[in-house]
């Protein structure tokens, strides 16, 4: 244990040195009153039963210093929103924890509280504040800020008497108040009083003290009894007098305190304390107590009660009393034990004259003195203190700075270097005994006690150890005459094993001593290798790695007891070993860990395992950099004597807690060393007498407080609003009213100082600002608005509080910012422009006619050019929108014509024209081609431009995307006999993701430049596969090249490398735009490099994931849907977007020869049908003026105009929710098609509400079938697995079918002949497993279509071409077949 | 077990017994026509594979359906399973209401699904 003195002050020492004279062995026997403890007792549990032996309460004080407005205090009172309320001989005060706001009678305000003794304080229903005065009563309106008075008046309904003792209000609210001159209820409705009197002719009820059981009766004293009140039947009984009550004339009672329904404890002046029992009507017990030394006051005056805990638990009563302070009454001993004033300790209570109690729900008992408020905060106060009480043995002070030891049979051991020997407490009995360590005054000053694993007691002082015999109660010494080289005093011992022990010798080092050999080993720590150590040692300690550690004024030295190496910890060390000041204090062992070392800078600890320091000072939490000790408990908690306060420290949460003399503490600043037991009490000695507690004890404060709001100020002014208690309350504001400030509160009263609090004003800003103990918050300037303001807090240990305090703040805008304003404004503008307007031309009609006319004229002039000019700027800006869509519907509506134009051309040109006519029709063609391609390019950059262009995510082949382009560019490169090749990388593969259509288009654009721009040599497209899914299309020329400065723009619309190209080589100039557009679209991107003269070289790059085979043949099949199927059909195309028109016009047109009409909205569309029939309708649902639902109505209204009601009607709809489409369906609507619609959707929509057959196209029917010729329609795959590969097998189902198939071709044809449908039908049914067989899943297709047709519409010519189809796929199978 | 397989086309009729004794040693009997079947009912076969068409040969011979109500008629314990070139739901429920055991389209899995079947019933 270390000894303080070297940093202690020098006035101690002269008075250590005076006590050091007293050499003689004596015993101070000191009967310690009231100031001991009994240990083993859990505490940390408040329900738990607690002796009043053992309760010293600190009391903090509350005075005028804090803001009261008198000290002499009256009465207690705690409200609902967690405010504390005192009554005073000078006005009244509410207590936030913190500030005391004061309310006093001002005779200039009625408002104001009718007088300033007041007695009684009570909340009602309602929140408000009633205050029982020598002068009347009040009653605070919070909101309102307002008092309402009541005094007593001339009449009966008033209050009988000014003087009003009590208040209390009952379950229903009623208040009820205690007078001198009898009982008052409140009658809340009139304001006004209604009188009870037990008994006014004979005698004046003086009620001074009420008290209401919740079983609707009133308690309460009479002049010389005890009486009830029933409040249903408002009947008083009265309680006989005993003969302790007749002993006494006037008020015997001074409080009275239910305990449980059937006891009332009766505080008395001069009887004790009363135990009543409600149901016998009777005193059962009457508790007085006795002071045996004469004690000033008078005895058996209680004047007020409180339970600590709750009524009826087996627990202690604090009574407060006339004279003898606060008093505990024990309910299980049934005995009084007193904590009175002591002038000399700052904690006891304020004066021995105690009033009102209130014990609050946090556990603070409130005191109202003669002095000022006391408090006792039972639930924190977790550090326990024992005082020796010195002033019957003649103020001899132990002195501060003890150092405590323990041995067996609970004794403490406590020493100081100020006086000579040591001394023994026992807790148990209370007894504290001196005990000299020689006699003859030599042992020197006592610098450390240790009891060692065997609970003996060794003492280290200046000038050796000395070991204490319990059994001779003698000290024996060991000093140089027992080769201890104590020269410089030891300063410290520890035990390292059992029996072997390691001192701290100043100016030395470390003594090693072995009990059993037995011999003292000096080590000699050196600072470094040259240079001894000088300095004293303070400390000393053993860690589990083997070593022995000393604390130093040159840093703390660790040494290894076996082989005697030093390891210093020092400003000097290397930073593992740094530590921020050599002046260390103490050491601290965390075993199998490391070291904790105290210094005069800050707390440091050695990680042996890790092998490295850390560092910890204030701004991590510690109270002050000054450690003075060090204690790491067997719970792992380590606890830090500074020279501020005592810190914990939790390694587990990094944290550090501080207390201080508000926790219980003797003094802030500790110099005694810590002592730990291994049940987790921890000893801290202090000036005559030493605090313990528990370390599980010392966890953060558990009560949440409530947040309130204290008060407002409007432009420094303090502001009161309605709703201004309520927890969400609103206050409205006018502009100007925008400078305000809250203050406000946690209502946690335990150490309130250190609440902490947190605010915001959302609205304004929306991060809550942290503001530390700071109560206020301000705002200046803020806008018109809504803000919300709100504001939480914690208790002393920082534990946030999950209330918020929130006030709805509401800013009006200025009046000249508001719409009514606006209006006014704009009205007056007007009246004051056509008065002006009346004056001047009334002026002008009084001058010329001719002048009103012209005034006349231009007025209309200007108004005209307004017009136009507004119609402009309209026009304009719909001329920027419509300027694409007009370029696309020009487009578009050229297409047809010339779709027309190219039609008849080529019907003329197949009417074998003369020669020259010929060559007419020819250059019509080739101009009819070229303006169709630029119409289809501008189209679909319209397209790209308005995103209008839907890109595909299918399974292709990209080989059939080259064999396209190559197979449509072919014939042009051959014209200019160019060398045309296409290649494609194995590692590109077959099958991609992606959207075909347009990477042909991207394709067709690049190779068919390429063609274009070059008159000799070669193109070349080449497909290489990328990292990462990517596949590179390169297409290569050696044409006329880009210059360098076109590269740049050869992107955009409408370039072309050479201005005169367009006229050379023709074209639109927009392929390439549309080429990177697309790219673009598809998250590629495309290059370009080329040489003058040289060629060009464009790529394109494209993330295309891998597809399967599989899924491309199902896509094909679905897509394959047959167009032509919709030939002839009239459509009616009702949409009111112009793309979305052209498009599904446009795909309808490209494959069917049908003709569409288009409407853009229901209007438009009913007009039309009016005057024309068609077989279809596509509808889009929404649309302006007249949507898809309600022109489907009218079509299907028969009374309506339209030609045809019945006419089907498709719904192009966004929706596929399923309560839309039925809703579609109860209009009349006969199918949908989802947007965006695929080709093959629509078209077989459209078939199935037109009742087409739909069909689909397969190889044999496709324009390229010539090319197809020689694709095998047989696949043997399913008959090879079939037969499991059996050669022979296979060739007996081929025989089979070869030998079946002239017959089935025969009876096929003759029934068709005959007409027989049925027959044909049936015919290809039976030999459906031909089809399968033989892999003819063309044929299959087929035959399923011509049964289907037989049944549904036999009719059909398509019937008769489907059979000679299958027929003849039957015919090229036989001879496919290997016969 | 003994199945008789009723269908006019001779490719199904022959593939179908073909897999069906290649795989498992069952005893089957191929008929063309229904009437044929019932000639041979007799034999007590434990199972019969009726094809719902069974006109396309002989113009007058009873449909699958016909057949299927007879047999159950006579021989409620036999199992059938019919055939079908087309996917009906009317048809399929009119069979398996008339007693059939199993509805079967004639494509590609409907050899290995018959086996299937035949399987279960053993």
């Amino acid at each position: 244990m270390p000894p303080k003195q070297c940093h202690e002050k020098p006035v101690i020492s002269s008075r250590a040195g005076l006590q050091q004279t007293t050499v003689r062995f004596f015993q101070i026997l000191i009967c310690i009153m009231l100031c001991h403890t009994i240990p083993g007792i859990d505490i940390g549990n408040v329900l738990q039963a607690q002796n009043p032996g053992e309760i010293y309460p600190s009391f903090q004080h509350l005075t005028v210093e804090d803001g009261l407005p008198s000290n002499n205090i009256y009465c207690l009172f705690k409200d609902s929103r967690g405010f504390l309320w005192v009554g005073t001989e000078d006005g009244a005060a509410r207590f936030d924890g913190i500030t005391f706001s004061v309310f006093k009678h001002n005779p200039l305000d009625s408002n104001s509280l009718v007088y300033n003794i007041v007695e009684s304080i009570v909340e009602d229903a309602e929140g408000n504040i009633w205050f029982g005065t020598y002068g009347g009563v009040s009653c605070y309106h919070q909101k309102e800020n307002r008092f309402e008075n009541f005094v007593h008046q001339e009449n009966d309904n008033s209050l009988s008497h000014n003087h009003v003792g009590d208040i209390v209000v009952d379950m229903n609210g009623g208040i009820w108040l205690g007078t001198y001159e009898g009982l008052n209820e409140f009658i809340s409705t009139s304001r006004e009083f209604r009188r009870y009197d037990f008994d006014e002719k004979i005698e004046v009820t003086y009620v001074s003290h009420l008290a209401y059981d919740n079983h609707n009766t009133l308690w309460m004293n009479g002049k010389k009894t005890l009486l009830s009140f029933d409040i249903r039947s408002k009947q008083f009984t009265r309680y006989s007098h005993d003969a302790e009550s007749e002993h006494f004339n006037g008020s015997l009672v001074n409080d009275l305190l239910l305990d449980g329904p059937n006891t009332l404890w009766v505080c008395t002046w001069g009887a004790g304390l009363r135990k009543f029992d409600i149901q016998t009507g009777r005193y059962l017990t009457t508790y007085k107590y006795s002071i045996d030394n004469a004690r000033p006051g008078n005895t058996n005056i209680v004047r007020s009660a409180e339970f600590q805990v709750l009524p009826s638990m087996d627990t202690v009563m604090w009574i407060a009393t006339a004279g003898n302070g606060i008093g505990i009454f024990d309910r299980r001993s049934e005995e009084f034990s007193f904590r009175r004033h002591d002038i000399s300790d700052a904690r006891s209570v304020s004066s021995n004259e105690t009033g009102h109690l209130l014990y609050d729900e946090n556990g603070i008992l409130w005191v109202a003195t003669n002095a000022g408020i006391d408090r006792y905060d039972i639930q924190s106060q977790r550090i326990r203190t024992v005082k020796f009480d010195m002033s019957n043995v003649g103020n001899i002070s132990i002195g501060f700075n003890l150092v405590l030891g323990l041995t067996e049979r609970n004794e403490i051991w406590l020493s100081t270097p100020y006086r000579e020997g040591v001394f023994r407490y026992d807790e148990m009995t209370g007894v504290l005994l001196h005990l000299s360590l020689n006699s003859s005054g030599t042992a020197g000053s006592v610098q450390s006690i240790l009891s060692d694993s065997q609970k003996r007691l060794w003492v280290c002082t200046t000038n050796g150890i000395y070991l204490y015999d319990p059994f001779k109660e003698k000290f024996t010494c060991k000093n140089e005459a027992d080769g201890l080289y104590a020269a410089g005093g030891i300063t410290s011992m520890e035990e390292y094993a059992p029996g072997k022990f390691v001192l701290g010798v100043n100016h030395l080092g470390v003594v090693m001593y072995d009990e059993s050999i037995p011999r003292f080993d000096t080590i000699r720590v050196v600072r470094d290798t040259t240079q001894a150590l000088t300095a004293e040692v303070y400390d000393v300690a053993v860690d589990d790695f083997g070593h022995a550690w000393i604390a130093t004024r040159e840093g703390a030295f660790a040494t290894d007891v076996q082989n005697g190496t030093v390891r210093r910890f020092s400003v000097e060390s290397e930073p593992r070993y740094r530590i921020g000041d050599n002046t260390v204090f103490a050491l601290g062992t965390e075993w199998s860990r490391g070291m904790w070392i105290g210094t005069n800078l800050g707390l440091y600890f050695y990680d042996h395992v890790l092998d490295t320091t850390y560092s910890y000072n204030t701004s991590d939490g510690l109270a002050h950099e000054i450690v003075h000790d060090v204690y790491h408990d067997s719970f792992g908690k380590v606890w830090i004597a500074t020279r501020n306060g005592l810190s914990k420290y939790d390694r587990d949460q990094n944290q550090f807690s501080t207390y201080t003399m508000a926790d219980g503490l003797l003094g802030n600043s500790i110099y005694s060393a810590l002592l730990g037991t291994e049940d987790g009490r921890i000893f801290i000695g202090g000036t005559d007498g030493y605090n313990w507690y528990y370390s599980n004890d010392l966890e953060p404060n558990v009560n949440l407080p409530p947040v309130v709001i204290t008060a407002f100020e409007l432009k420094g002014k303090p502001y009161y609003w309605e709703t201004q208690l309520d927890k969400d309350s609103v206050i409205h504001f006018k502009y100007h009213q925008n400078d305000f400030s809250f203050e406000f509160a946690a209502l946690n009263f335990t150490n309130a100082v250190k609440n902490q609090y947190a605010y915001r004003l959302i609205g304004y800003d929306d991060v809550w600002k942290y503001s530390g103990k700071e109560r206020r918050a301000t705002y200046t300037n803020l806008g018109s608005g809504d803000y919300v303001f709100e504001v939480k807090g914690t208790n002393n240990d920082g534990v946030w509080s999950n209330d918020i305090a929130r006030v709805m703040i509401s800013i009006a805008p200025p009046f000249w910012k508001t719409n009514w304003f606006y209006a006014l404004c704009a009205g007056f503008g007007i009246s004051m422009v056509y008065g002006v307007f009346r004056m001047r031309t009334a002026d002008l009609r009084r001058q010329k006619l001719a002048l009103e006319l012209t005034v006349e004229k231009r007025t209309y002039e200007l108004k005209e050019q307004k017009e136009l000019a507004d119609q402009h700027r309209i026009r304009a800006e719909q001329s920027e929108k419509f300027q694409e869509q007009f370029l696309a519907n020009m487009s578009h509506e050229i297409r047809t014509p010339m779709n027309t134009v190219m039609g008849m051309t080529n019907l003329l040109i197949d009417k074998s024209p003369r020669r020259e006519q010929m060559d007419y029709l020819e250059g019509i063609k080739k101009s009819s081609e070229t303006l169709l391609y630029i119409i289809n390019d501008i189209l679909d950059l319209s397209k790209i431009e308005a995103g209008k262009i839907e890109l595909e995510k299918i399974d292709f082949s990209i080989r059939e995307i080259i064999d396209q382009v190559e197979k449509t560019l072919r014939h042009l490169a051959d014209e200019k006999n160019i060398l045309f090749t296409t290649s494609i990388n194995e590692d590109v593969g077959e099958i991609r993701i992606g959207d075909p259509v347009r990477i042909n288009q991207v394709l067709m654009n690049l190779a068919g430049n390429a063609i274009k721009f070059t008159e000799a040599g070669s193109v070349a497209i080449h497909v290489s596969a990328g990292t990462d899914n990517e596949v590179v299309f390169v297409v290569t020329d050696t044409g006329i090249g880009i210059p360098k400065e076109k590269l740049q723009s050869i992107f955009e619309s409408f370039t072309q490398a050479h201005t005169s190209d367009t006229r050379r080589f023709g074209g639109t100039g927009l392929g390439l735009s549309i080429s990177k557009q697309l790219v673009a679209l598809m998250d590629g991107t495309i290059t370009v490099d080329s040489e003058v003269g040289f060629g060009s070289t464009f790529s394109f790059v494209l993330h295309l994931p891998a597809g399967s085979a599989a899924n491309l043949k199902n896509q094909k099949t679905a897509e394959r849907i047959d167009g032509s199927i919709l030939n002839g059909l009239k459509i009616l195309l009702v949409d009111d977007n112009e793309y979305n028109r052209i498009v599904a016009a446009d795909t309808l047109q490209s494959k069917a020869e049908l003709s569409v009409d288009s409407a853009s909205n229901g209007i438009v569309a009913l007009n039309l049908l009016k005057e024309n029939e068609y077989d279809v309708i596509l509808m889009d649902i929404q649309m302006p003026e007249m949507d898809g639902f309600e022109a489907t109505r009218h079509i299907r209204n028969p009374k309506s105009e339209i030609r045809n009601h019945h006419v089907p009607i498709i719904a192009l709809t966004a929706s596929v929710f399923r309560t839309d489409l039925e809703a579609f369906r109860e209009v009349g609507m006969n199918g949908y098609v989802p947007k965006p619609f695929k080709t093959f959707q629509l078209i077989s929509a459209i078939a199935n509400a037109t009742g087409r057959e739909i069909r689909f196209l397969n190889a044999a029917e496709s324009p390229a079938v010539d090319d197809l010729q020689h694709i095998p329609i047989t696949n043997l795959a399913y008959l090879e697995t079939f037969c499991e590969g059996d050669q022979e097998r296979m060739q007996k189902y081929i025989h089979m079918f070869l030998e079946s198939a002239p017959g089935f071709k025969v009876g096929v044809e003759s029934a068709l002949a005959s007409g027989d449908l049925k027959g044909v039908a049936s015919l290809i049914h039976g030999y459906k497993m031909n089809w399968l067989m033989m892999g003819m899943t063309e044929a299959g297709t087929l035959a399923t279509r011509i049964e289907q047709r037989v049944r549904e519409h036999p009719e059909e010519d398509g019937l008769k071409q489907d059979t000679a189809k299958l027929l003849s796929l039957v015919e090229r199978a036989t001879k496919e077949l290997p016969g | 077990m003994k199945i008789f397989i009723v269908d006019d086309d001779p490719m199904l009729t022959t593939a179908l017994s073909d897999y069906l004794t290649r795989r498992s040693a069952h005893t089957v009997e191929v008929f063309s026509t229904g009437e044929e079947c019932l000639g041979h009912m007799t034999e007590i076969p434990d199972v019969v594979i009726l094809d719902y068409y069974l006109n396309t040969v002989q113009r007058n011979a009873a449909n699958g359906i016909e057949i299927l109500k007879l047999i159950k008629k006579d021989y409620p314990d036999t199992h059938i399973i019919m055939l079908s070139g087309q996917e009906h739901y009317g048809v399929a429920m009119q069979t398996i209401q008339k007693g059939a055991e199993q509805y079967v389209m004639k494509d590609a899995d409907a050899f290995a699904k018959v086996a299937e079947m035949i399987a279960g019933f053993q």
